[in-house]
């Protein structure tokens, strides 16, 4: 890890920096001992006055010595005591302080230290609010907090590595990979983790309200949580979309990948429970449902933390996932089972029977259609939605579990399998907020509805003249298909129409229900608001991708080429200065113009020398956002050789480029003596070169390696106006010589894409965190429940 | 009214447990193998995922035909040339291990979509290239 080489001029690690370790590590175990306090002091049967003050002050201060914990590794990070392995595994000193923050979540201590806090946060504020439910809550919500903390002790961000016994100073750190070096690695993560710990709260409420033996009073409680859980989760979500959209350089926002997968699952079934919460307090009945539904999202997001840092996935997954400490890993997988069995073992002695006894009468209509019924379909699909999702994340731990081969699960198999969820849940979206709790005949339904499915088709009519006169000149290809399931082939612009009607299907629906409703109640619509953010996303993220278009072009420098409408010019780089190209804000400059207007390409451009001293071009791509589309500029690494260095005997020839180049090496000759400055070796070569036209023209031409007091230098030599050539080497005992063509101009393989309504993506994603959290405000508890549970009836 | 009750219960119960075993399966049947070479050779089918590390000094690139070639060498050691068509890959040299998607021809295998896995010094994002198929 730390060179041993090096170290000896590396100064001694400031004491202020061994004592924010030490002080870290003793925060931990602070903290640890106050979750325990915490949990003593609140399941004891017998309980003083100040047991119980000792019990919710320990809750508190244990969180509050986390974010203890936290600031010193933020400290550590920020002054770069690289004496830290952690701090110097993902640590950089010459990096912006937003990537130097970034470094504390980018490895597995850090992003456990983060979830631990993102919890806390959560825990005390629902404790305070947790009435009767606030003992067994904490006694939950404590044990999770301590076991987090059990594992940070064990694996701790606060390790120091000490040479020879001594704490000394390493100058730099590994730093975060360049590709993560992105201004989302400093705002998805505390997001995500946000969602993360707020799942905690629903588990830790239904677990409570078993023990309080009351399975009707926490669901007001924790409703307003568990809205505010899946619109942060879902907005995390799509910021790595978003991530992933931006730098990745293929403009796709979600490929089905364990990481996204792990977040995804607890997401649906977090918005699942909170419509399971909507027919109890409505109708008072799912008693059962709800609790069983409560421990999902937590449990399903601890099982799939489990399966990516286990290295179950390792080979399954392109993500390199750090595995954990074993120890660490273990109390992750005792947690996850306890926490599961622990659950649903009370559930099944417990909450089912408590909620049997108080689960209202089943009143609905036999005929017709009503919102329970609604809701429980939606409820189902979510649910399987979830649940598939879940299975395919899990195929290789099953098989490996099973001693079998492990198998990839492909994101077009993913497609395939939710397209079924998906479409039913758009239209259950848009009917049940029509549906009356009470009886409603389906005539009555579809009467409703009329207005919307008329303004739904009308929509599509203008969808379809959009489709058909398409701006930036984009025809959609009419005769496109895509792949069905039952190894069907479906037409493409059709099936698309399907699913862009479903989504304004669910998007005019809402809307109209707002308009209904917003003078009668307007802090009532949030749940609509959200609605319609997830019908846009899903037709944003459909119409992109389905009716994408790419193009290619490799521009030479000076040339000009032209792609999906746009005359493309190479301008030059942005960074004028010598050796601009190294510096790590450096674009390539392209100008676009059509003949609606233009813009400059700015694609990220830069170069690193790597470990093993060769030129390492790091690229980003560019993203142009129209009102109405994308151009997606995908730069690739600039081409400067036509191919590898060809090593060619003397007398014999080499073919490159298809034939199109070929190289006669006629032997070497010497100016000079050998061993001394000044002396030349030229290789004598003929380069026969089919242009453009066809026509063969031969090139004589004599690259030379000369020994200079600086080492060797290579002379280029012109071959034509397009290629030069150059000598990297030569055998002296094979005759042979190693030749080298290259390109006078450097050329930029770009790919190109056409992404209509990227917009929708964007405007969905804000949309569903705005109705979320305006629900969530609409929803929260007036006033603080009673705490003792002897108020309780 | 009970009983009705219960049997759409039962109904939903097995409906459900049916869609997830359905489910299960397809996902189960329809994804593809992780291989190493000596099962690649022994494999006739198309979307092979060959796992193993590259031997860097046979990579040859061809940005221009988005084409990379290179010799991998799988966790017995074994080792297989690979003809790699798609998606631009700009940090191939940056690659720790590799999955090639494909199948084999010849003794080669021609691969359409590439997974690189790079010494990620943060695991919550992808140092994918490739674009799905």
């Amino acid at each position: 890890m730390l060179e041993a080489a090096a170290h000896q001029h590396w100064p001694s690690a400031p004491a202020w920096a061994v004592d924010a370790g030490i002080l870290g590590k003793t925060l931990i175990l602070l903290a640890l001992a106050f979750f325990l306090t915490s949990i003593l002091g609140w399941a004891l049967p017998k309980r003083t006055r100040l047991m119980e003050v000792a019990a919710k002050w320990g809750f508190v201060l244990g969180g509050v010595m986390l974010f203890g914990a936290f600031i010193c590794l933020g400290t550590l990070f920020a002054n770069d005591q690289f004496e830290y392995t952690y701090v110097f595994s993902h640590g950089d000193a010459e990096t912006a302080m937003k990537y130097k923050i970034a470094g504390i979540w980018s490895g597995q201590q850090g992003s456990f230290l983060l979830w631990a806090c993102t919890s806390s946060i959560f825990g005390i504020f629902a404790a305070r609010k947790a009435g009767i439910y606030r003992r067994w809550f904490t006694v939950a919500y404590a044990t999770f907090l301590g076991m987090l903390c059990g594992i940070l002790a064990y694996e701790t961000p606060f390790e120091m590595a000490r040479l020879h016994g001594q704490a000394l100073l390493p100058p730099q750190g590994a730093g975060l990979t360049a590709s993560l070096q992105n201004y989302w690695v400093t705002i998805h993560p505390p997001t995500i983790f946000m969602g993360f710990g707020s799942l905690t709260v629903a588990f830790a409420f239904g677990l409570a309200a078993m023990f309080t033996r009351n399975v009707v009073d926490w669901v007001p409680l924790v409703r307003p949580w568990v809205i505010l859980s899946t619109a942060i989760l879902g907005l995390g979500l799509c910021m790595g979309g978003f991530w992933a959209y931006e730098t990745l350089g293929w403009g796709g926002f979600w490929m089905w990948d364990p990481v996204e997968n792990v977040s995804f699952v607890p997401w649906i079934f977090s918005a699942t429970l909170l419509h399971g919460l909507i027919v109890q307090v409505a109708r008072k009945r799912w008693y059962s449902g709800n609790l069983a539904m409560a421990g999902l999202p937590f449990v399903t997001f601890c099982y799939g933390t489990f399966l990516t840092r286990s290295g179950f996935l390792g080979d399954a997954s392109v993500h390199s996932f750090a595995e954990m400490n074993r120890v660490a890993l273990w109390i992750l997988a005792v947690f996850v089972v306890l926490g599961t069995l622990g659950y649903y073992g009370v559930y099944a002695f417990l909450g089912a029977r408590l909620a049997k006894m108080v689960s209202g009468p089943d009143d609905a209509p036999a005929r017709g259609v009503n919102r329970e019924g609604l809701y429980l379909s939606g409820v189902l699909l979510l649910s399987g939605l979830s649940a598939a999702v879940a299975i395919g994340m899990s195929v290789p731990f099953f098989m490996s579990l099973a001693n079998q081969k492990p198998k990839a699960v492909e994101e077009w198999l993913y497609h395939r399998v939710v397209v079924w969820f998906f479409v039913p849940v758009l239209i259950m979206m848009g009917l049940a907020p029509f549906v009356s709790w009470r009886k409603m005949g389906w005539l009555q339904l579809l009467n409703r509805v009329l207005n919307v499915i008329f303004l739904t088709i009308g929509l599509l009519g203008c969808v379809l003249i959009a489709i058909k006169f398409a701006p930036g000149a984009i025809a959609i290809d009419q005769s496109q298909r895509i792949p069905f399931p039952l190894k069907l082939w479906a037409p493409l612009v059709p099936w698309m129409l399907v699913l862009i009607s479903v989504c304004l299907f669910c998007l005019v629906a809402n809307v109209w229900r707002i308009v209904e409703t917003v003078r009668r109640a307007p802090f009532s619509v949030g749940g609509f608001i959200a609605h319609i953010g997830v019908a846009t996303l899903m037709a944003g993220l459909i119409i992109s991708r389905g009716f994408e278009h790419r193009e290619r072009v490799d521009l030479q420098e000076g040339d000009v080429a032209s792609a999906l409408g746009y005359t493309i010019t190479f301008r030059g780089m942005s960074n004028q200065e010598e050796q601009g190209v190294f510096q790590r804000d450096n674009k390539a400059l392209f100008e676009m113009d059509s003949k609606d207007g233009g813009f400059t390409a700015r694609p990220g451009l830069y170069y690193e020398i790597s470990s093993d001293e060769q030129l390492k071009p790091i690229v980003w791509p560019h993203v142009e956002h129209m009102p109405t589309y994308d151009i997606y500029f995908s730069l690739n690494p600039p081409v400067l050789d036509v191919d590898d260095p060809q090593s060619i005997p003397a007398g014999g020839t080499s073919e490159l480029a298809k034939g199109e180049i070929k190289i006669k090496y006629n032997g070497v000759k010497r100016e000079g003596q050998p061993g001394k400055v000044g002396t030349k070796f030229i290789a004598n070569l003929d380069i026969a070169v089919t242009g453009a036209d066809g026509v063969v023209r031969t090139h004589h031409a004599e690259p030379s390696m000369e020994i200079t007091p600086n080492g060797i230098a290579k002379n280029q030599a012109p071959v034509d106006d397009q290629l030069a050539v150059t000598m990297e080497g030569m055998n002296v005992g094979q005759g042979s010589a190693m030749i080298q063509m290259h390109f006078t101009r450097a050329i930029y393989p770009i790919d190109l894409y056409y992404k209509p309504m990227t917009i929708l993506v964007w405007l969905g994603a804000g949309v569903t965190a705005l109705g979320g959290v305006l629900a969530a405000l609409y929803r929260r508890p007036a006033k603080t429940a009673p705490e003792r549970e002897d108020v309780a009836a | 009214m009970a009983s009705k009750v219960k049997l759409g219960a039962v109904v939903t119960v097995v409906v459900a447990l049916g869609a997830m075993l359905a489910i299960g399966f397809t996902f189960v049947e329809n994804a593809n193998p992780y291989v190493d070479v000596e099962q690649a050779l022994a494999n006739t089918g198309d979307g092979l995922h060959l796992l193993g590390s590259i031997d860097k000094k046979s990579v040859h690139s061809n940005p221009l035909q988005r084409e990379i070639s290179f010799d991998l060498v799988d966790a017995k050691g074994k080792t297989m040339h690979v003809d790699y068509h798609g998606e631009a890959i700009s940090n191939i040299n940056e690659a720790d291990k590799v999955v090639a998607v494909g199948h084999v021809k010849d003794g080669v295998f021609l691969s359409d979509k590439l997974n690189i896995k790079c010494p990620s010094k943060y695991e919550d994002k992808r140092p994918d290239a490739g674009k799905p198929a």
